[in-house]
């Protein structure tokens, strides 16, 4: 009876975790490895696919549009992560306290993150406009110039960054105030009865206490910062001139509008590569930093 | 005198938060009170923002209309699909979970923490070679290539697991010399307790899916098929930006009820989910 017994029992776990497994093998491993082979192969729409070595590699490294995809990728990266890190920090702080119109206030500014990328960028491709859209109807109303904010290569990134911080914040400020509220009391107090101040308090205590969400939130904004895509699709197509090409973009039209899959499985590698060296600089980086404060 | 002090503040705080929030929310009321209005009302200078015509004229041209994409349609096949992800995704990573919480089995850890290491992968690593199997398997164009892939990545294992491992053990012993087999403690034992977490991870894979704008538009092209968000991109193309601007609005605004309705109902439950799914540290 023991062995029959303990032989079916040491099969449930297999059986319990096949179902998920047959689609991870399918939809994550075996792509992952054919992936790899595939940025090794030179394979368009009409011809077999031939092994070329680290040819894709190479030749990216010579292709402009490329290089410019890696360096908005970059730019927008520099830019909104700082950004996205602070200014939901800032927001829960003023919404951890409690207030008359707290939760009207909070609920307003965290729901935009909820909303599909193609309602909001839909709404703000119009509100951008730069005859019909609000942002320029406020700004002549106040007396400043208006402009074509998405079809000028010296503001369409920045668009992009604004957007993406007024519609993403939400998260961070929901991963913030679960912190938040969760920082112990008692040391607030004591430092109130040592006489020190809300500054003080928050450099010395709130801030190094929050380090390891600061972390996670860092290393989210970094791998979410290298996926631009949505917006860039849906407000500028990359343009103008290219300037907000950036590299998940250039991904899409190499596969799926010039029909290279090796070379864009290559710029695959290549954003994987970048993100583990970027994900490693800021951890050690940032745990220096902020681990002065403790 | 420090009491009126703190009254005082406390109602600066207020109309700042206020302020803030009613600027920061504007847009998206800008888009309901656009889409209620005529469009040639939308070009009027200055502004009307609260409308001085309300007509649903908008919501039923894009709802119905035969114009290019059916926005309709593409309503309903968004709630289709991103249902049947949801339920795939909680049926699969349910007892795979358990089992990497709960059950002693060789290898156990390194499988684990292999699983859960690809989650830093981006999403693009994945777009080329999953287009090429769906290809090969003839499954582009069709609902498999939208609902199969999402059930794929490791983050309900990962997240229903950590739960799974504050389950007291007395309660498996319990079952154990019961004779309940593993399967029905499952069913009848663990899933209850674990109804919080299960909930997040539905509402994240339900948004997630709804929201999902690349994947959906490379392997669809067939419009009766396709899902609400790459919809919204083509409305764009059929209809002229600056003239239809509030039919357009009315299409992003039907787009984003289903969410604005999830938040207003149960914005505690996503509010846990978001910051559950941060629950690594």
């Amino acid at each position: 009876m023991g062995t029959t017994k303990k032989k079916r029992r040491d099969l449930t776990p297999f059986f319990f975790i096949l179902p998920f497994m047959i689609f991870f093998i399918v939809f994550i491993v075996i792509p992952l490895i054919h992936g790899l082979i595939l940025s090794f192969q030179d394979w368009g729409l009409m011809s077999d696919p031939i092994f070329v070595g680290m040819e894709n590699y190479k030749e990216l490294l010579g292709v402009r549009r490329f290089k410019q995809a890696v360096q908005n990728t970059l730019r927008f990266a520099g830019l909104s992560v700082p950004l996205l890190l602070v200014i939901p920090l800032l927001l829960a702080l003023l919404l951890n306290k409690s207030f008359f119109g707290q939760k009207l206030a909070q609920n307003a500014i965290i729901s935009p993150f909820l909303i599909p990328s193609g309602s909001v960028l839909l709404l703000w491709v119009w509100m951008l406009d730069s005859q019909t859209g609000m942002i320029n109807h406020i700004l002549k109303a106040l007396g400043l110039p208006g402009q074509a904010w998405l079809s000028r290569s010296n503001s369409a990134m920045a668009a992009i960054v604004f957007i993406t911080l007024w519609w993403t914040s939400g998260y961070n400020i929901i991963l913030y105030l679960s912190s938040l509220q969760d920082l112990p009391q008692e040391l607030y107090e004591a430092a109130a009865v040592d006489g020190a101040g809300g500054w003080k308090q928050f450099w010395h205590i709130t801030l190094p206490l929050l380090r390891n969400r600061m972390l996670f939130i860092t290393t989210l904004q970094i791998i979410a910062s290298f996926k631009l895509f949505d917006q860039v699709y849906i407000l500028t197509g990359g343009g103008p001139a290219g300037s907000t090409r950036t590299l998940a973009f250039y991904l899409y039209e190499t596969g799926f509008r010039d029909w290279m899959f090796g070379r864009a499985a290559a710029v695959s590698w290549y954003m994987f590569i970048m993100i583990a060296i970027i994900g490693v600089l800021q951890a050690k980086l940032l745990t220096r930093w902020l681990g002065e404060g403790v | 005198m420090a009491g009126v002090g703190r009254r005082r503040g406390r109602i600066v705080l207020s109309i700042i938060c206020i302020v803030l929030g009613v600027v920061w929310f504007f847009p998206i009321l800008w888009m309901l009170f656009a889409s209620l209005q005529p469009n040639s009302e939308l070009l009027v200078y200055p502004p009307r923002i609260i409308p001085r015509v309300v007509t649903l004229e908008n919501f039923k041209t894009i709802l119905f209309s035969t114009r290019g994409v059916n926005v309709g349609r593409a309503f309903l096949n968004s709630v289709f699909y991103a249902s049947i992800v949801t339920l795939g995704v909680l049926v699969t990573a349910t007892p795979a979970a358990y089992a990497f919480a709960r059950m002693r089995f060789r290898g156990r850890e390194v499988l684990f923490w292999l699983i859960v290491a690809t989650l830093i992968l981006p999403v693009q690593m994945f777009i080329v070679p999953v287009y090429l199997l769906l290809d090969k398997l003839d499954l582009l164009n069709t609902i498999w290539a939208i609902i199969l892939p999402p059930i794929g990545p490791a983050f309900g294992v990962f997240l229903l697991r950590q739960f799974m491992l504050t389950i007291p053990d007395e309660l498996e012993d319990a079952a154990k010399i019961d004779g309940c087999p593993p399967l029905r403690f499952l069913v009848q034992v663990v899933v209850p307790l674990m109804r919080p977490p299960l909930v997040s991870l539905a509402i994240l894979t339900f948004l997630g899916t709804w929201n999902d704008l690349l994947w959906p538009m490379l392997v669809i092209t067939d419009s009766k098929l396709l899902p609400l968000q790459p919809a919204l991109t083509r409305i764009r193309g059929e209809y002229h930006g600056t003239f239809e601007a509030g039919t357009i609005m009315a299409g992003a605004f039907v787009a984003a009820i289903p969410v604005l309705v999830i938040f207003a109902l149960a914005s505690r439950y996503i509010v846990r989910a978001v910051s559950t799914s941060g629950i690594s540290r």
